[in-house]
């Protein structure tokens, strides 16, 4: 129709979109590709944006719902107990009980990080897969390192978020119990005053099972782009030396054998670390007091940290 | 100051040379980088990104050496690589607004850059499903786009018609070509196709087994070589032994008479045209002799190889 020449009468009848005076009437403008004038952010912003939508994998946000399956099933299973033993509080008081019941509560600061461990565990084993297994299987690296940022960059982004994600399952719990206890109270002052002193103990131990278990599980994650066979991998890893440990105890000839292999069992050493942040009785099997394994934790991180590194830095892209 | 300048740039693979001393100069357009699979057109992109380390030598981009700045270098750069580099669980809207903000563009900007370039390559209401399901074609422009969405000033684009079906390819190339022309971004195409270079590119760079073979002008490249094709029926012995005894340079090619116009005085076409009529000969066709891209590859071939050789 276009070649018709009838041009005056085209107006009402003319194809939708167009009119006879040529502008556009209810089109969509086609604006096309435009310059960028804006502000360019650069290195820290691309890196810190990183961190965010790591944090976010960590989760499954942004992914389907089976995605948040299991990093919401296992935080949620670890804030259970601190909401329970809240509401179990809560209830003894209103019975008249309450300081009864909280005497005999077995969960509390101090023990909350041995009562939420396997799932902490399970945690890192089956999220620090999922956030280096996707790049590395659909190699989407060639796309991540050809930006405004350093490879290094991507390993520090994707240790930030798993520590993050670790400490949020550790810690909200023990928010949600320091907020029970504050507001059952009846001196709130009092009652946070008291359990301020808990405050580096907690953090300090919920901050070493976090950079341990991070770097563990991401230095193992980083070299299998199937996500199977890394947890598997890091199962290994977490239970092998326990395990290990355990059985050369039992036996007299080989109980030095089993302290080593204490040594290196991150289960073993974070328990320490836990007894001793909290002057629990030290009864662990690490056989060395609880500067020495915080010392043990750090050492291993850093070693686990070296091996991802490196290994990023020679990946072919 | 130039868009590219690489000195002496080698690289090695162990034992193979993937670059060999290759120095070059290379100005804004549309450059097509050419060369068959495993020339080395894949390590020539990933240094230009500093992605790959040259053994020796140095590759300077938009002003920064590429191993020390290669952050700076790649806040300008955009690139499309070969193989499938997607995730597919999440959409594109999603993918390429991330990777806007890991090229340093603040978030809001990324996402209206995203609905932008997106818009461009030609994707609209898919762009907000997981790419798990994007056909080949949506895939490639969903590429092309997370290479366009930081506005780069160089877009490498490494094969950007692999996988795609004719139409596709087209389609493809006529976006190549929109992006280096009515935007003003530098493109660097590499290909294995001579025939796609020669639709979108005004410069061809050609590396062969790592060695720079030559780096030209396209227009310089295919145009006359200063000959004239004369194709006749038969007599084209004759034909030849006449116009030699005219005074021209020529040379047999089956039926086809090559006469030199270069260094000839005006009457070429003149005599030639005298010659048949006198030998009455059947004329086919008599045109001025092009290059031909597929002729730099050849083995032995040499780019200025002339009539009279």
């Amino acid at each position: 129709m276009s070649g018709s020449p009838t041009p005056a009468t085209a107006a009402p009848g003319a194809a939708p979109g167009t009119s006879a005076a040529g502008a556009p009437l209810g089109s969509i403008y086609d604006l096309g590709y435009r310059r960028y004038e804006g502000r360019r952010l650069g290195r820290r912003h691309a890196v810190s944006a990183l961190v965010r939508d790591s944090l976010r994998s960590c989760f499954g946000i942004g992914r389907s719902g089976r995605a948040k399956l299991i990093p919401f099933g296992l935080a949620g299973l670890a804030l259970l107990p601190a909401v329970v033993a809240i509401g179990v509080v809560g209830l003894a008081q209103q019975l008249g009980t309450g300081a009864q019941a909280e005497a005999i509560s077995p969960v509390r600061y101090a023990t909350y990080y041995g009562l939420i461990a396997q799932l902490l565990f399970m945690f890192a084993a089956a999220q620090a897969p999922e956030l280096l297994g996707r790049d590395l299987r659909h190699r989407v690296l060639s796309l991540l390192f050809s930006r405004a940022l350093r490879r290094t960059d991507y390993v520090i982004a994707k240790v930030v978020a798993v520590v993050v994600a670790l400490l949020l399952v550790q810690l909200v719990p023990q928010l949600v119990i320091f907020l029970g206890r504050a507001l059952s109270s009846t001196d709130v002052s009092r009652a946070v005053s008291a359990d301020v002193g808990s405050l580096p103990a907690v953090v300090g131990q919920a901050a070493l099972a976090a950079v341990l278990l991070a770097s563990i599980s991401l230095a193992i994650a980083s070299f299998s782009a199937r996500r199977s066979y890394a947890t598997a991998g890091i199962i290994v890893a977490f239970v092998l030396p326990p395990l290990v440990a355990g059985v050369l105890r039992n036996g007299a000839s080989a109980r030095d054998a089993g302290r080593v292999a204490a040594l290196v069992s991150p289960s073993d050493v974070l328990d320490a670390t836990n007894r001793w942040l909290f002057g629990l009785p030290d009864s662990s099997r690490i056989g060395v007091d609880g500067p020495a394994s915080a010392a043990i934790a750090v050492a291993i991180s850093a070693i686990a940290l070296a091996v991802l590194v490196v290994r990023y830095r020679r990946m072919p892209t | 100051m130039p868009l590219i300048a690489l000195e002496a740039l080698t690289r090695r693979f162990g034992q193979v040379t993937a670059l060999d001393d290759v120095t070059l100069e290379l100005e804004p357009g549309i450059i097509g980088l050419v060369g068959a699979n495993g020339a080395g057109k894949t390590t020539l992109i990933k240094i230009l990104l500093g992605l790959l380390e040259p053994t020796s030598g140095r590759a300077i981009v938009l002003d920064h050496d590429t191993q020390r700045a290669g952050t700076l270098v790649r806040e300008h750069v955009g690139y499309m690589p070969e193989h499938d580099c997607l995730p597919p669980d999440v959409s594109a809207t999603d993918l390429v607004t991330h990777l806007g903000e890991l090229s340093g563009l603040p978030r809001a900007a990324s996402r209206e850059r995203t609905a932008e370039v997106l818009r461009h390559v030609g994707l609209y209401e898919e762009r907000y499903r997981p790419i798990g399901g994007y056909s080949t074609g949506m895939k490639q422009r969903v590429k092309l786009a997370q290479a366009l969405v930081h506005d780069p000033r160089l877009l490498l684009l490494d094969e950007p018609t692999n996988g795609l079906d004719p139409a596709g390819r087209d389609e493809m190339l006529a976006l190549v070509h929109r992006t280096g022309t009515e935007f003003g971004i530098a493109v660097i195409v590499a290909s294995h196709l001579l025939g796609e270079i020669e639709r979108v590119c005004d410069f061809l760079v050609a590396i062969e087994a790592g060695r720079l073979r030559s780096a030209a002008p396209l227009a310089s490249l295919t145009g006359g070589t200063g000959a004239l094709r004369v194709e006749v029926e038969d007599g084209a012995d004759a034909l030849a032994e006449r116009l030699t005894s005219a005074g021209l340079t020529t040379r047999r090619d089956a039926r086809i008479v090559l006469v030199a116009i270069d260094g000839a005085d005006g009457h070429v076409y003149d005599i030639v045209r005298d010659a048949i009529v006198d030998l009455d000969l059947a004329l086919v066709r008599i045109e001025p002799e092009r290059r031909s891209l597929e002729a730099l590859f050849r083995p032995g071939a040499i780019v200025d190889e002339g009539v009279a050789a």
